[in-house]
């Protein structure tokens, strides 16, 4: 590679108005990770819980309930993202006000993550043993109080590597929203990168996301090897 | 009959007081495909307060089925279940989580909260009752101190051995003061040695406190080391009861001969059972209850016969707080001397059963699980 074309590329970097896109950027993935995130677990810890105590044999057996859950998580769980994205975006402008921009990219997320964050509460509780759960009954310990104080306690370092899952393909998503105006750092690396040729900032970017992505793993095994005394 | 006089003595006083646990027609089915599994059938007897009650049979044979029927753990189809006067079997909801907090249960894999502390663990069934937190403290500080795991207090499950997870999960039964013990193969999981130590435990508590505990096992060595009586299930049914020296020394039901002779199996060397023998060396099972455990039964036959017997195998044990002495000999002689003293340690009350080649017998009788060894 000859020296104008390295210059070329590293050129850019140079550029201190560049640099402040960056770390907005960086923002804006972090608010839409954390926030969707936060959402997602607020809706799909519920939906995970019930659809594992509506299961056969389980605290409430249900079996409508439990199928009817399973079709509708399993149908938000197919939909490609970008799909997802376009089709509620009335849904967005009626909750932003809006469908351009990192908190209407929130929307879809949140959307997206549910079903998903769902499907991993319920591999977790699953494997919490049934006799813990039988010895709880046993005792006399109420419905909420064997969710609340057997399940989520017993299942926490799964759900927390669960967590962890969810924030990485957010991290991922969310470069998918930046597309359509979301912002973030996968939205950088596309309208710099990939449509005005500037390669150095695509790479840049695209190591910033890596470590973002290192960083949340590395932060969630450990919270989860904290928490964890099975 | 000096056994059952003997035997019956031991249960003299808490017979006269009303049963603590009444299981009355007692039936559960469960559907499996196609196929109806009758797991109990028409089961009654009755627990008497300060007992500790056995409950053995075959793996299969509804001893689970049973025992979570009693904290209806399990919905029975028909018949009914008293526990202290209360009728469980009426309840649901609310009142059935009342109930269930005065039924303390120990379970074969510990069934501990992997997420607590030991205490964290033994205060569990309190803090679900509401009881205040100095309180549920203190029951805590004791109860540990009980099973010996006070310098326990803080570790997590993981970090015990089996008796020790088995001693955190009876503190935390004992924890809501029970009227009475549910131990389901409470041992099932623990080698021999920290079988008798929790056993033992066991028994300690049933003195001390005076706690009534109901328990199931397949190990005939568990019911013959604690339990005061016992009952035989056998296919959903109840197929005999009373007092463990009784049912142990003279089984009337074909299970319980048949988990007798499985047990013998497990005490005697095997080639001793495989030993040669025709009409004039005959081997047999001696069993001496009670009072002929102390006679000189065996030095008669020899003095007054003219057999030679050879003792190839002997023990003498508790059961249920009478002596039982057992002996395999090998009697030798003309056939008919060998009959006639068959016949005569009959007539002077020993246990005589002839033992016929293990090949033979092991077509009959499923041969035990896992050997234990004797706890003797
Ligand atoms: N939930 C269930 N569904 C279907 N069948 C069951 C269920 N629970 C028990 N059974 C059947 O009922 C019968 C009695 O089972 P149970 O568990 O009470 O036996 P057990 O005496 O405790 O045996 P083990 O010594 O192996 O524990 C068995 O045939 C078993 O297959
Ligand atoms: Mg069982």
């Amino acid at each position: 590679m000859g020296w104008e074309s390295l210059s070329a590329l590293l050129g850019p970097l140079g550029s201190p108005f560049l640099w402040q896109q960056m770390t907005q950027a960086l923002k804006e993935t972090l608010l839409m990770v954390s926030l969707s995130l936060v959402l997602a677990e607020l809706g799909g810890l519920p939906l995970g819980v019930l659809l594992v105590v509506s299961g056969p044999g389980h605290l409430r057996p249900n079996p409508v309930l439990h199928h009817v859950l399973g079709i509708v998580v399993n149908v938000g769980r197919s939909l490609p993202f970008i799909i997802l994205m376009v089709a509620i975006i009335p849904f967005t402008r009626l909750i932003v006000g809006t469908s351009i921009g990192t908190w209407a990219a929130i929307v879809p997320l949140t959307v997206a993550a549910i079903p998903f964050v769902a499907r991993l509460v319920e591999t977790s509780l699953l494997e919490v043993d049934p006799g813990v759960i039988e010895a709880a009954q046993a005792m006399g310990a109420s419905f909420s109080q064997i969710i609340g104080r057997v399940l989520l306690p017993e299942a926490l370092p799964s759900l927390i590597a669960g967590a962890t899952i969810t924030a990485i393909n957010l991290v991922g998503y969310s470069a998918m929203a930046g597309a359509i105006g979301g912002g973030g750092l996968g939205d950088l690396a596309i309208r710099y990168g990939y449509q005005r040729f500037q390669v150095g900032v695509m790479i840049v970017t695209v190591v910033i996301l890596v470590l973002f992505v290192q960083v949340v793993q590395v932060v969630g095994d450990s919270l989860a090897r904290r928490v964890d005394h099975r | 009959m000096a056994v059952a006089t003997q035997a019956a003595g031991i249960l003299s006083d808490s017979r006269e007081a009303a049963p603590l646990v009444e299981v009355e027609h007692l039936t559960k089915r469960f559907r499996q495909g196609r196929r109806e599994i009758v797991a109990l059938d028409d089961v009654s007897f009755a627990v008497y307060p300060g007992e500790i009650f056995g409950v053995m049979g075959l793996s299969g044979a509804g001893k689970s089925t049973l025992i979570r029927c009693i904290n209806l753990l399990e919905r029975p189809d028909a018949g009914r279940v008293t526990v202290a006067g209360q009728e469980m079997t009426r309840l649901t909801g609310r009142s059935l989580m009342q109930a269930r907090r005065r039924i303390g249960m120990i379970f074969q894999h510990f069934a501990l909260l992997s997420s607590r502390t030991v205490a964290g663990n033994v205060a569990f069934p309190l803090e679900i009752a509401g009881f205040p937190r100095p309180e549920i403290r203190r029951r805590v500080d004791e109860l540990l101190e009980l099973v010996g795991l006070s310098d326990r207090a803080a570790a997590y499950p993981s970090q015990l051995s089996g008796g020790q997870k088995q001693r955190v999960g009876i503190a935390r039964a004992l924890a809501p003061e029970p009227v009475l013990l549910l131990s389901d193969e409470a041992t099932s999981a623990l080698d021999p040695e920290t079988t008798l130590s929790v056993l033992r435990l066991l028994q300690e508590i049933n003195r001390r406190m005076g706690l009534t505990i109901l328990m199931i096992t397949h190990e005939m060595h568990v019911i013959r080391e604690i339990c005061h009586r016992v009952a035989v299930i056998d296919q959903g049914r109840l197929v005999e009861i009373g007092p463990v020296a009784q049912v142990f020394s003279r089984p009337q039901s074909e299970a319980g001969q048949r988990l007798l002779r499985a047990q013998l199996q497990e005490d005697v060397p095997a080639d001793i059972l495989n030993r040669p023998r025709d009409s004039s060396h005959r081997l047999f099972r001696l069993g001496f209850l009670g009072e002929v455990a102390h006679e000189p039964v065996v030095a008669e036959v020899v003095r007054t016969l003219p057999v030679m017997l050879n003792v190839l195998f002997g023990r003498i044990e508790q059961l249920g707080g009478v002596p039982w002495g057992r002996l395999v000999v090998e009697i030798s002689g003309t056939p008919a001397a060998v009959e006639e003293a068959r016949q005569y340690l009959k007539r002077r009350g020993v246990e005589v059963e002839e033992i016929r080649p293990v090949d033979q017998e092991s077509a009959a009788v499923p041969s035990p699980a896992r050997v234990e060894g004797g706890a003797a």
